[in-house]
Formats: structure tokens, sequence, C-alpha cells
């Protein structure tokens, strides 16, 4: 199962926003006084290789402020947009981003108080348009353009257009069929499970004879009526955390450009608990259980039309810095393109309401991983330090796990080591 | 017989060690051409070959390029392996009729029947001061002409290998050297099948920042140009499309996705000149959604070339045309 969840948000209110183009309002002025000027100027002078870069970034060239001959739009104007792009533009962003723990709404501490939206360049291109225009192309339409509420297609449907592809031999039956035979499979749990070695190792389970493939808007049903879902949730201290970075966060964002967030410790301390604990990182797909010895790791971000799930790869083999930069890339690369085109598969999901002031939650299983971590806000309470009440920092996390894949103490067992390695941070570095 | 040995040799010597080596090895190797045999060549590239293969095989013939050209046509079909020597590349006008509709086309006209295995040597370029009639590239017309390969070698071990390759081929290829370039020097292997491959681009120089797509005499100026460049810190990549016709455009796509920027040069004149193919090659292939800057072809200019010795030199690219070219594309002007 290579394919990647876009799941549909609550609110299906297409925007009318335009995509990224990072253009002060001056200069967008300006260029336009220019371009009424200049005679023959209604086009746009780029090269080709500016074009491209724009194209694949979904960034409308004609916003963009040519610095070379007669205007003409360069690679590097390109490029400078898409580096200016700040970080947080645009989304409501799941995951603690260029934020002090000060500005993290709901602590005492914070001077800022509630959640303020930051100004944005970045729009977003119509998603049902572009959608659209991939159902074209992939000519599932039919299919697919009933799926929204009213009839429209649902930025979510990306992801079964994928499944579809590549379920489309398996499916057999169609969703009351599935529901009807659901207990069956709740009772049958993976017996066996190996760790791939080179290549992933498939173990077949008879009793577990279904396929994964269903329609977007089922697919969160689906998973929560599917799942013998779990729910373990324990308490970190992130006080230690909080005062490594603020001592490595100049050096490292100097090295990388990128600022350093506790969503990285996280990333790291998840990443290396996965690997003891593959049952955790494991896909059940087509009734068999694929434990991987590799990390993809999905990361949830809410944006305007929808959920999306970007995911870096191999998080298991890289160090602190590395993820800073990877998690750092790939949400900007996200904000700046409106879905995911690549798309390899996560085997692990994280998921942070922390910044909208939730202390903790449990999020449904974005399939076909076992598990997803919930994170919730950083807060200062009062605990017991050393035998001393103090003010310390804390966070909750829960992880929701599917019991056909792995146990409540497997799961225990992996936030034990999780919490273990957040209150030891100096360790993540290494 | 293998002899791994390499040798210091010129460009002149090099295209005459490659046709003595073929005629030694194919007794079916003639070799045709005004002055070749007891003068030994207007350029002395053949002297000492009349004396080791006779009269039967080094032909001096008449002042008639469709004579020379005529002859060798029909002797390939009969069997033999014509190399022709004319005199100047500007003659080849005259000899037009046998090679374009005759030479050119047999292959195709009697359905592979007949093969036309022959080597047209044809010296071209400008520089020695010997003004418009003496002195074009005429490389385009040819490159026109289906069913004529067209070669052109820059160093001696490509001048080497490329006749050795030419004379082996079956079909009527035209080998374009370069008088500028007769003196200059360079190692030659000496093993007796050392070819060089036709339909092959070299890559004489490897960088990251521009392409530069150019052969003949240009070369080394395109090589002085990027030397200079390379000290301000400019990589310049530099292609030899040895084989002009049919030109392998693989290294030069890939070149040109690498870098986002091309010169194309050559000495003959831009219009209707073979950088327009080249350039246009480039912008069909995939290379074109890589492009940082528009393509710069640098060429002759549209006139005859002069006699004068400085006005031979405005008319032709040089170095410092290279580098103001290079400049452009990167913005710095």
């Amino acid at each position: 199962m290579a394919a990647e969840i876009i799941l549909p948000q609550l609110e299906l209110e297409a925007t009318e926003e335009k995509m990224a183009d990072g253009l002060k309002p001056e200069s967008m002025e300006e260029l336009r006084t220019k371009r009424e000027t200049d005679e023959g100027l209604e086009k746009v002078r780029a090269t080709p290789s500016a074009r491209r870069l724009a194209k694949q970034h979904h960034i409308i060239i004609e916003n963009i402020v040519g610095t070379g001959p007669r205007g003409r739009i360069r690679i590097e104007d390109v490029q400078s947009v898409l580096e200016a792009q700040p970080i947080t533009t645009g989304s409501l962003e799941p995951v603690v981003i260029h934020t002090e723990l000060e500005e993290i709404p709901g602590n005492p501490e914070n001077y800022l108080g509630g959640h303020k939206p930051k100004e944005s360049f970045a729009k977003r291109v119509p998603a049902i348009a572009k959608i659209m225009s991939m159902v074209d192309d992939l000519d599932l339409k039919p299919r697919l353009d009933t799926r929204g509420p009213d009839g429209r297609v649902v930025p979510g449907e990306l992801g079964s257009i994928k499944r579809f592809k590549e379920n489309e031999d398996n499916f057999t039956g169609d969703y009351g069929e599935y529901v009807k035979v659901l207990p069956k499979r709740v009772e049958a749990v993976a017996e066996v499970i190996n760790i791939e070695q080179t290549s992933p190792e498939i173990i077949p389970n008879p009793a577990l004879n279904f396929v994964t493939f269903v329609e977007e808007a089922e697919q969160m049903v689906k998973s929560h009526l599917e799942n013998a879902v779990m729910t373990l949730t324990t308490e970190i201290d992130m006080t230690e955390v909080k005062d490594l970075r603020k001592k490595i966060a100049p050096k490292i964002e100097d090295q990388t450009k990128c600022r350093c967030t506790f969503t990285d410790f996280l990333l790291m301390a998840v990443s290396r608990s996965l690997i003891k604990h593959p049952e955790i990182n494991s896909s059940l797909s087509n009734g068999k259980i694929i434990a991987h010895s590799y990390v993809h790791m999905g990361l949830a971000m809410g944006m305007e039309d929808g959920l999306i799930i970007p995911i870096i790869k191999n998080t298991q083999a890289m160090n602190f810095v590395e993820i800073v930069k990877n998690r750092a890339e790939t949400l900007k690369s996200v904000k700046n393109s409106c879905f995911i085109e690549e798309d390899p598969g996560s085997t692990f999901t994280v998921t942070n309401l922390g910044m909208v002031g939730i202390l903790e939650f449990t999020a449904i299983i974005n399939e076909p991983n076992s598990a997803i971590l919930s994170v919730g806000e950083v807060v200062s309470r009062m605990r017991l330090y050393q035998g001393e009440p103090m003010m310390r920092s804390v966070m909750k996390i829960s992880l929701n796990l599917d019991h056909r894949v792995a146990d409540g103490l497997t799961g225990a067992r992996f936030l034990q080591d999780v919490k273990s390695d957040m209150e030891n941070p100096s360790l993540l570095l290494f | 017989m293998n002899n791994n040995e390499i040798q210091n040799m010129t460009y002149r010597e090099a295209i005459r060690l490659g046709m003595i080596e073929e005629m030694q090895r194919d007794d079916n190797v003639i070799f045709m051409g005004e002055d070749i045999g007891v003068y030994g060549g207007a350029f002395g590239l053949s002297q000492g070959m009349l004396e080791e293969f006779g009269e039967e095989r080094i032909l001096d013939t008449p002042i008639s390029e469709a004579a020379i050209v005529g002859t060798a046509v029909g002797a390939a079909t009969t069997g033999l392996r014509p190399i022709c020597e004319i005199m100047f590349m500007d003659f080849v006008t005259f000899a037009m009729d046998a090679l374009v509709n005759q030479g050119a086309k047999m292959r195709y006209m009697f359905g592979g029947q007949t093969q036309v295995p022959m080597v047209l040597r044809l010296p071209a370029g400008s520089g020695t001061g010997a003004a418009a009639q003496h002195s074009q590239s005429l490389e385009a017309w040819l490159c026109h002409v289906p069913g004529l390969k067209v070669v052109t070698p820059s160093t001696p071990a490509q001048a080497k290998g490329l006749i050795k390759a030419a004379i082996r081929d079956n079909n009527p290829v035209c080998f374009i050297e370069h008088k500028l370039l007769y003196s200059t020097e360079g190692e030659v292997p000496l093993d007796e099948d050392f070819i060089v491959e036709i339909e092959k681009t070299m890559t004489e120089r490897p960088g990251k920042d521009v392409t530069i797509v150019t052969y003949g005499t240009l070369l080394p100026k395109a090589m002085e140009a990027a030397a200079f460049l390379a000290e301000e810190g400019i990589e310049v990549e530099i292609l030899n499309p040895i084989t002009l016709y049919p030109m392998d455009m693989k290294p030069i796509v890939d070149s040109v996705i690498k870098t986002g920027r091309v010169i194309v040069a050559h000495e003959a004149a831009k219009t209707g000149g073979l950088g327009g193919e080249i350039v246009a090659r480039i912008a069909e292939s995939e290379a074109f959604d890589y492009l940082n800057a528009p393509m710069i072809r640098l060429a002759g200019l549209d006139v005859p070339i002069p006699y004068n010795k400085e006005l031979e030199a405005a008319v032709i690219p040089q170095k410092s045309d290279f580098i103001r070219a290079v400049y452009r594309l990167l913005d710095h002007e």
C-alpha cells in the first residue's frame, strides 16, 4: 500500500484563493504599472526553467517580479519566492513550528494570548479545480464525481484515486458486504510478525482476507469501525527539551536555515522507538501484516481545504539536524502546493493539535498505518520533581493502536521509550 | 596487432597515419586527389604515400573535382573504398552532383543492393589569409543531404580514429578537416584498431554553469575562454559533436539540462548554419524546460571571409566572444 490518505476536512468550502506568490503589494503594483506601460508585456517574460519550477510548485508566474534583462523572470526569482514562503504561512499548523513555548496559546506565560492567524502571502489554487483536472487525467471521473456532500469532488478523493488504481484487481465487494463480515475480521488477530530485512516480508493471514480499498468518504468511518482501536496516554516532562532547544536552536538554525522545534525532538524519539517496536510501525494490507524496518513518518497537517499528511522518509536513518531540515523542507513544500505529488506511503503518523490549545485527544488511525500518535499542548503544571513541587512544562501524548496488530503492552513499551527519550533529550542529538 | 603505445604527433600526421594503416589493412582502399602523389598533397599530408602504395592506389587526378568524386562514387559501387582529397572544401561545389545526386542516393534508390563506401577529405576553415574562395566552412550543406555522413575531428587522436572509422564505413562520409588545426599536436594511440565511432559527441571539458557546443577550429578558442572563466569560478562545459550528421544529441541535451544555459558556436556563417539545427534540437528536447536563458549562437558573420587578417578575425568568433556570451548568459553584463 503505497497510497497516502488525504482525509476530507469538516469544512468543505472550496476557497477562491490563489496559490503562493510571495509578493509584496508594492512590488505587485510596480509590476502592473510596468506591464501596462510596456507594450506587448501582457505576456510574461520568463525562462523555460522558471516556468517549469513555478508550475511544479503551483506558483502563478505572472505574480513574480523578474530581475533578468527587461524584467525577465529567471529561475532564481522563482526560487527566491519559494524561499520567502514563511514556514508558518497559511495553514493551521498542527506541529509546533516557529513557536516559542511562550507563544503557545493557553500557556500562562503566553504574552500574546490566543491563536493569531499570521498574515499570509500564500494563496492556494482552487483545490477542487486542481483535483478535477487530475481526475480528468486518470479518467476516473464518473466513479468519483458524487463524492462530496453536494456532489463535488472533495480534496480527499486524491488518495482513493491512487488506491483505486493499486487495488483495482483486489477489490471484490462493496462497502455493504464489508460491514457484514466485519466482526469476523476483528476477531482475527495476526499471529506472527516478522521484520523485513532487505525487502518487506509479507505474512499472509487467511482470516484477514479483505481489501483496504474504500471510497474516500468512507475512509474514516471504515478506519474507525474496523480497527480494534485502543488508546494509551502518557504525560511527558518537556522541561529539558525546552531548555535544550533554547541552547541548540541558534546553532541549528545557522547550520540548516531552519527553525528547530519540539516536533523535531518528538519525531526523533518516535523514530527510534518505532525501530525498537516494529509492530507499531507496521501496515495492515490485504490481510497481511507488514512490519517495516524503516520509518516513513506521516505528519498530519490541517489545511484550509482538508487534512493532508506529508511524509518524511527514512527518519530512522536521520540525525537530529537532518530531521530538522527534512521536516522544515517537507512542510515548506506542502505549503507551496495543495496536494502531495510524491506518495511513498507512511508507516506511522504523528498529529498535533497542541497549538490550538488541545490538551489531549485521540486521532483516527491513518490507514494503512497501525497506529497514530496524537500530541497535545505543552503546558506549565505543578508537578513533583525530585520530591519537590515545581512548575514543569508537560505535554500529553496519546497512542491509538490497532489491537489486531499489537497489544497494549507493546504500545505501552513504545510510549515508555518515547517518554524516556524525550525526558533525556540530550541523547537524541547523538 | 595490438600496440598500446601512445605517440605525440600533429593532426596532419594523425590523418596520414590513419589512412596508411587502413591502406595496409585493406587493399581495396585507394586514394585520389589533386597533387597528392608526386607533390605529396597541397598541405603535405600524403608525403611518401605514393612510394609506399604505388600509382595503382595513389591516384594524381586532373584538376576536376567532379571527375574525382564521380570516379570515386563509381569505384565505390564496384567494391573499392576510395578516399578523395578535395584540396579546399570550397571546391566541393564542383563535385556536388556526383556526391548529392549519385553517391548519397544510390544505397536508397537501389534498395540496399549497392553501397558507396567512400570518404571525402575536405580541408575547411579560415584563418590562413586565403580569402573568400579558399576559407569556407560548408558543413551545413552536406548535413542537409540524407545519405551523407559528416564528421569533423578537432584533435589528432580524434582525427586518426575518425578517418579510420570513415574508411571502414559503408556509406559516403565527408571528413572535414581544419587547416588551422593541421599543426596542432596531441597524443595519438598507435593501436591499429583504435577507431573513434561515428555518431559520437565528446565532452572536452566538464562544467556546470554554461554548456558550449562547438567543433573544429573554435574548439581551442572555447577551451581558452573556459580556462579564463574558470579563474573567475565559472565552470563551462564544452561538448564537441565530432560527428555533425547524424549527431549524437544525448550528451548535449543532458548537459543543457544540467547547466540550463547553452552557446552553440561554429565558424560557418550563422544563417542556415548547423548551429540553428543544434539549437532547434535542444528546443525540441526535454532540455527546453531547463533553460535558464535564451540559447546563443556564436557563428561567422554572414559575409564572405575577407583576405585582410584583421577583418578575417573580426568575422569569426574569438575567445573574447565566448567570454562575453558566457557573461551574457549569466546576466553579468
